[in-house]
């Protein structure tokens, strides 16, 4: 912005930015900090002591299997998570353009999942997945023993799966609709007239053109894996069975909240903010180096 | 003049005998008490406070719930931390290790002897004071709730199938769900799988320890060794009975809950806490019989230890205070607001004298409870006084973890005990580090 | 689409189909069990038709005082925070795009470093933060003068509590600073030379200006705040406090000893999606705005 478009003036902009910034300083600096100094020390939980061990809180974590179990688990939630509400937003999405006329109220409904809580998709499911009552349980009929989610962790993991999958597609569906609608109609309708179909058409034009929307999604959604998904697991499964749930965001509620383990669960956080950051970090980076050589 | 001279002295002696009265007696005082329940649970404590503070021209307290037993404690954390600790609060028993080491006590026992209400740790009943007394015999917390592990059957249903006991012993309890099984019932025995009962009641009634030190009572140098021995031979037992469908988890049943499932007929066997005889009888089961827990058949019965929950006063108030919590605290010793407790939630007297009042009139003394308490009277080794462990919480997490992946086939039950004993160990070794640092507690306020 | 291919039209209409059955299929399953007794879900399963006591069911839960009591909570809380966050985040953003003070620097990273560090991944010791919100000042007094003070402020269990982290975060500011970049400049040159102070130029040119964007950012914060789970979570432990997205986790409206009513959890779950819904359903020109402004 040319400097004549702005004010001139210091206490103005100040104050303006004052309020959003003290905010932030109390509730996220410090605290923040707080974190960072915990995972430093042995921390009482009332106080009366801390001890300081360097990087011994890390190294304890990286030397504990619970910590990798964790970390995996948290890796395949997110990678299933994250790609089945790409792939299947894109999907719809795609499907959408090409019904343009009935479109509107498929695009319509399909974003009011948006709206649905959490913790009320996680209650839902959670009856609707009851081997008991649910109508999964109609397979226990024919297969018996076959449906467990509460005692299986693969079928468990797909359930926390498909529910995370499915509060996300909404927004990506959104952004993918927004982007499909900004491609020009020439260019698909000189690759139509060239005998290219509605697949062909996808794959070669429309695809590589949505490149900067699946990186953003992708950043976007894979943080709320590390993060949003907290309510659904908290409701469904709880982390288990056998841990097969057990996400790190999970893992530092419990460390912190359950065990009063302040130095652990700090430790903990500050590697996941670690992983958090390096995603951001890969989308910007990435995603900027790439806008440079294609644009 | 003699009258006005006689007056003068007789005021000046009346104003000396005022200002020589106790403060204490005349002082008013307000405090809090936090405590962790819902439902019912609530309902008796507030009647209780509401109870005392009627009855007491000088005391108020004012009694507030936190939520779960975790969220009290962390609330408690957190509002010690900011200088705004209530006076009295309700922890859970696995909290004990977190609060003796915390610093932030004053002793119940000092506090009671100090503001003139002694109260004896032996009239406690010898399984609840076990299990929250030092090493020195002290009761640094005042207990409150209690409950322990019996058995309960389904007595008709028992009987269908030809077993006219209640098992005594596992092998018989294993045959009465074989029995039970062969005749097509669907769930012989229900379970939720949970460490306080299969591991630290188990262990206790069968004597064997879960830890070194006393199970922790006597230091932080005690590290868990319960992946050998009973433990080890029970949880393999378990393993088969699940395997074979003999012990049905709660959450496989119609009624997704271990003393639902027991409580409404579709199990016809349970191994469940004191306090679950309450919902048994709200759900009308006639047939309910109530045992002591099994042991293994040729093995010596030890007494079983408790679970539950217990106050706590807390340092930082102003002097005036500590009188009137003593004064709550005495309240809620009397054996009248115990049972009252007691027949409200099925939570156990806790002394003696409670005790005695509840032989008096056996017709109002539910089964479960006589059967706990007669279960807490058996004698004791050095194994049975329960656990004082760090980290409690996160080690049950663990176990249930565990032995869920050995049930699920993941892993043996061998391997799964050996797993969730080195885990806990760590966290163990980790407790002691941060507390070697920490002051010693002081006995003052 | 270019082609008129009956054949392929129809296989998009019908996958379009299945995507709303499996979009939609929570609320309907929701719907149907919520409308039919208690005792049918325990003997013949979820229901998978609607049934007929949709009403009564509704008119039981809703006389629970707790749900009454949490949806009131989800709507100030909610409220609050959108309220907040549109002040905060057009104010702050202005500051960091219309003037040459350095400051503007501080204000745009200060605040662009809350986006990658959500919320979840520091709760432990936002926690501690809010119980004891006097404490970094405490901490200062005390090493400055040596003066110890005992002020304390506890805001769990409260609105003030539930609401403000939820404020410190940028998403709104980095909208807005998106937003005031695409304004043609020559509006706030000239409102230079007419001799206008920024705040003038703020108020009667920039916000009205931003209508749209405060409608768009006000729908994404109000749903994003209504469906918050974890914070709510560690932040209150009275019942009364709860929102209802905490609060249906673990609603169970039955009393000590009988099987859980179903039918009645699920018309609970309803319950907490109506507000919602009925806002998405209203505002979502604006939600779609918002989201593809975010998108770019």
């Amino acid at each position: 912005m040319k400097s004549s478009a702005r004010f001139h003036g210091h206490w103005i902009p100040l104050a303006l930015g004052l309020p959003q910034l003290a905010l932030i300083t109390l509730f996220f600096y410090w605290p923040t900090l707080k974190a960072f100094w915990w995972s430093l020390h042995l921390v009482c939980p009332f106080g009366n002591c801390s001890t300081f061990v360097g990087l011994g809180n890390y190294t304890r974590e990286l030397t504990d299997s619970s910590f990798y179990a964790a970390l995996r688990t948290t890796a395949l939630f997110a990678a299933f998570g994250v790609s089945l509400s790409i792939v299947v937003a894109l999907f719809l999405a795609a499907m959408v353009e090409l019904h343009r006329r009935t479109g509107g109220l498929f695009r319509y409904l399909l974003i009011w999942p948006y709206a649905v809580a959490g913790s009320v998709l996680g209650v839902i499911l959670k009856v609707a997945a009851s081997p008991s009552i649910g109508p999964l349980g109609y397979l226990n009929t024919l297969w018996p023993g076959f449906w467990q989610p509460y005692l299986n962790g693969t079928q468990s993991m797909l359930m926390v799966v498909f529910a995370f999958a499915w509060t996300q597609i909404p927004f990506n569906f959104i952004v993918f609709v927004a982007a499909l609608r900004a491609i020009p109609a020439e260019y698909l309708a000189a690759a139509a007239i060239d005998g290219a179909g509605p697949v062909r058409r996808f794959i070669d034009i429309q695809l590589p053109m949505l490149k900067p929307q699946l990186f953003f999604l992708a950043t976007i959604n894979l943080i709320e894996s590390f993060t949003n998904s907290f309510a659904i697991v908290d409701t469904m499964t709880q982390g288990g069975p056998g841990g097969a749930t057990n996400i790190l965001a999970y893992k530092i509620y419990t460390d912190g909240f359950i065990g009063l383990d302040l130095s652990g669960s700090s430790a903990l956080s500050m590697m996941l903010m670690l992983l958090v950051f390096a995603a951001c970090f890969v989308q910007f980076f990435v995603f900027e180096r790439r806008a440079r050589q294609d644009g | 003049m003699k009258s006005s001279a006689g007056a003068r002295i007789l005021a000046w002696v009346l104003s000396a005998l005022v200002a020589a009265a106790p403060a204490a007696t005349c002082a008013a005082a307000d405090f809090d008490f936090w405590y962790a329940h819902g439902g019912i649970y609530a309902q008796a404590i507030e009647s209780m406070c509401a109870n005392f503070n009627a009855a007491s021209l000088q005391d108020h307290v004012h009694c507030f719930p936190q939520g779960t037993y975790e969220q009290t404690l962390r609330k408690t954390v957190a509002a010690y931390r900011a200088g705004r600790q209530p006076a009295l609060v309700e922890i859970y028993d696995i909290g004990s290790a977190d609060m003796l080491l915390s610093g932030a006590v004053y002793p119940v026992d000092t506090l009671m002897q100090a503001m003139g209400h002694p109260i004896d740790a032996s009239d406690y009943l010898k399984g609840i004071r076990r299990f929250y007394a030092t090493e020195n015999g002290r009761l640094l917390s005042q207990p409150f709730s209690a409950s322990t592990l019996v058995l309960y059957a389904n007595r008709q249903k028992l009987t269908a199938v030809g077993v006219d006991h209640l098992p005594q012993t596992w092998e018989a309890f294993e045959a009465a769900m074989e029995a039970l099984h062969a005749h097509g019932k669907s769930c012989p025995a229900v379970s939720d799988y949970t460490p306080w009962k299969m591991l630290e009641q188990i262990n206790a009634v069968q004597g064997a320890p879960i830890a070194s030190a006393n199970n922790g009572h006597e230091g932080l140098q005690a590290r868990y060794e319960f992946a050998d021995g009973v433990h080890r031979r029970f949880m393999n037992d378990v393993a088969r009975w699940y395997s074979r469908g003999l012990l049905v988890p709660a959450i496989m049943t119609r009624a997704n809950d271990q003393t639902l499932a027991f409580a409404d007929g579709e199990c016809a066997m349970s191994v469940d806490a004191t306090g679950a005889y309450a919902i048994v009888k709200k759900a009308g089961l006639v047939d309910a019989e109530v045992g002591l827990l099994p042991v293994y058949a040729g093995t010596k019965r030890y007494g079983t230890t408790i679970g539950g929950s217990s106050l706590w006063v807390l340092k930082g108030q102003s002097a005036s205070v500590y009188p009137a919590v003593a004064r709550f605290l005495a309240y809620l010793h009397d054996p009248r607001q115990q049972l009252m407790f007691a027949r409200r939630t099925g939570y156990l007297p806790l002394t003696h004298q409670a005790e005695e009042v509840l032989t008096i009139a056996p017709d109002a003394e539910p089964d479960a409870i006589r059967v706990g308490l007669a279960s807490l009277e058996l004698p004791d080794n050095d194994y049975n006084a329960g656990i004082r462990l760090g980290f409690t919480s996160l080690f049950r997490l663990i176990w249930q973890d565990e032995v869920q992946r050995a049930l699920g086939g993941k892993e043996t039950m061998d391997a799964a005990l050996e797993n969730a004993q080195a885990h806990g160990n760590r966290l163990l070794e980790r407790f002691q580090a941060t507390y070697m640092a920490a002051p010693q507690a002081e006995a003052g306020p | 689409m270019v082609e008129r291919h009956p054949l392929l039209k129809t296989t998009i209409l019908i996958l379009l189909v299945v995507g709303l059955v499996f979009a939609l299929g929570p609320i309907y399953l929701a719907l149907c069990s919520a409308s039919v007794t208690s005792r049918q879900i325990l003997v013949h399963g979820l229901a998978l038709l609607p049934g007929r006591h949709l009403w009564e069911n509704l008119r039981i839960v809703l006389r629970d005082a707790h749900i009454g009591t949490m949806l009131f909570n989800s709507c100030v809380v909610s409220l609050i925070v959108v309220t907040g966050k549109l002040a905060l985040a057009s104010t702050s953003a202005f500051a960091a795009v219309y003037f040459r003070s350095r400051i503007r620097h501080v204000v745009f990273w200060g605040t662009f470093v809350t986006l990658l560090l959500p919320l979840e991944v520091r709760i432990v010791p936002t926690y501690a933060v809010a119980s004891d919100l006097f404490e970094p000042l405490r901490r200062l007094i005390a090493a400055v003068t040596g003066l110890h003070l005992s002020v304390s402020i506890n805001l769990l269990d409260s609105y003030a509590g539930l609401s403000l982290p939820l404020m410190a975060s940028a998403t709104g500011t980095f909208l807005f600073r998106q937003f005031y970049l695409t304004v043609p400049t020559e509006l706030s040159e000239a409102a230079r030379m007419d001799g206008a102070g920024p705040i003038r130029f703020f108020i009667d040119i920039l916000l009205p200006l931003s209508k749209a964007n405060f409608a768009a950012l006000g729908t994404i914060v109000f749903l994003g705040t209504w469906k918050d789970y974890m914070w709510p979570l560690v932040a209150t432990s009275r019942p009364d406090m709860r929102t209802i997205s905490l609060g249906i986790a673990t609603f169970l409206p039955t009393e000590t000893g009988q099987p859980p009513e179903w039918n009645l959890v699920m018309a609970a779950a309803l319950i907490a999606l109506a507000p919602p819904l009925f806002v998405m359903g209203v505002t979502q020109r604006w939600f779609v705005r918002g989201v593809t402004g975010i998108g770019k």
